[in-house]
């Protein structure tokens, strides 16, 4: 039985310009970047572009990399990225938002609708979805969340409160 | 946690099996964007300056002044450099070649691994002919790479577990994958038995990737192979993966 090469061998490699081993990273990561960006932008195109300018800054930064096991900070880069990217694909939305004005629409489609788990998530502002993401799918706390998103404790509380009321209203999920 | 937690971590757990696996063509984008590390040009432009200098001076002195009982000049290379080229796919029972960074194939009966307290949900099966090797790839969600046995057999009948069925796979060579703590109830949603079509101007290898057995936490596979090859085993995490690549017969 063969075990992958040894992280900090392939890191080295790369370090050196080693597309060899730049690939089997890729290989390695990709895919756990490519589901943090889709299930953040809910976009398979736009996921893919998330996912190669993420693996691209690595490779750029791999000088500056501490620690043997990218994987974090992969994670941290893929939903910064996503919502990045998705701000600049919905700028429009993105003023709604500031405005205030999808909470109103919204609140009055979840009176009349119920939607399912996912339409409900599609629903949430982009950085709500990053920290469901982050908190429920790859089981981070709320402090690791928070340090991934560059934003305080208090504020990736705050987002996950918001973002589990908002879910059980778009789905008729009530509080007991 | 509430059910409704539960519920929102199933349905992105389920969000994520959407994405079965990296798509090769963005792979490929992202490796081939990957342009070279300045900071490796800055390091070695020194470095490569100076061992041309002294080589140089080095040969100079000694065309100048061979020594006594010297062989032929420097400047004629006496010993052949290692060769660059890949090494070709193993095709004898007992060849084994080096395969850059993922390892060499072996050709012995089979092979062993995992983490033994790990236990994993099979939610992905990949099969693909690729240059030189047939892959197939094992997903897992859970708590790591389940352990694992992969053992090689003549023939390609197998008993299927928990029936005792027998079955017949495509090909002549087997190869049965044996997963404990691992099942694919309720999360493996594709193929069961993936027949794989020749690939155009190679000698395929692989033929037949079949699900025979899935009962109290053992999960089982086989491979119907078309010839007597060499594997090799890696184990990938983020997510769980084991690959087993099969080397291509020469041809």
């Amino acid at each position: 039985m063969l075990m992958e090469p040894a992280m900090d061998n392939l890191l080295e490699r790369c370090r050196s310009g080693d597309r060899e081993a730049f690939a089997l990273l890729v290989d390695r990561y990709g895919l756990m970047v490519l589901r943090t960006a889709r299930m953040i932008v809910r976009d398979p195109d736009l996921a893919e572009d998330v996912c190669q300018e993420t693996l691209l800054k690595f490779w750029r930064h791999l000088s500056s990399l501490r620690g043997a096991d990218p994987g974090p900070w992969l994670n941290r880069m893929a939903a910064n990225e996503a919502i990045s990217a998705w701000r600049r694909r919905h700028r429009l939305d993105t003023l709604r938002e500031r405005l205030g004005m999808d909470r109103a629409e919204s609140s009055a489609v979840s009176t009349e609708a119920r939607l399912d788990l996912g339409r409900a998530i599609d629903r949430l502002k982009v950085e709500e979805r990053a920290v469901v993401v982050l908190h429920y799918h790859q089981d981070l706390s709320v402090e690791d969340t928070a340090r991934a998103l560059g934003v305080p404790v208090d504020t990736a509380k705050s987002r996950l409160k918001t973002a589990l009321r908002r879910l059980r209203e778009l789905t008729g999920n009530e509080e007991n | 946690m509430t059910d409704f937690e539960r519920d929102l971590k199933l349905q992105l757990a389920k969000e994520a099996g959407r994405v079965p696996g990296m798509p090769h063509d963005l792979s490929s984008r992202i490796v081939a964007g990957a342009a070279p590390q300045p900071a490796t040009w800055l390091r070695a432009a020194p470095v490569a300056v100076a061992a041309l200098f002294v080589a140089a001076v080095g040969l100079a002195l000694l065309n100048a002044h061979p020594p006594r009982n010297a062989g032929p000049s420097l400047g004629a290379a006496s010993s052949p450099s290692p060769s660059l080229e890949p090494s070709p796919a193993p095709t004898g029972p007992a060849a084994s070649a080096p395969a850059g960074l993922l390892g060499p194939f072996v050709c012995g009966p089979g092979a062993q691994g995992g983490t033994t307290s790990a236990t994993g949900n099979l939610t992905a099966v990949r099969v693909a002919h690729q240059a030189g090797f047939d892959r197939v790839t094992f997903e897992f969600a859970g708590t790591g790479l389940p352990p694992y046995s992969v053992a090689r057999q003549a023939g390609t009948g197998f008993t299927e577990d928990a029936s005792g069925r027998a079955v017949s796979l495509r090909g002549d060579q087997g190869m049965k994958i044996t997963f404990h703590g691992a099942s694919g109830q309720g999360t493996y949603n594709g193929s069961t038995d993936i027949i794989l079509p020749p690939a155009l101007g190679a000698a395929d290898t692989l033929a037949e990737v079949r699900q025979i057995g899935d009962f109290e936490r053992v999960l089982s596979w086989a491979a119907g192979m078309n010839s007597p090859t060499c594997t090799r085993v890696v184990e990938l995490a983020s997510p769980s993966r084991l690959v087993i690549d099969v080397a291509k017969a020469a041809g």
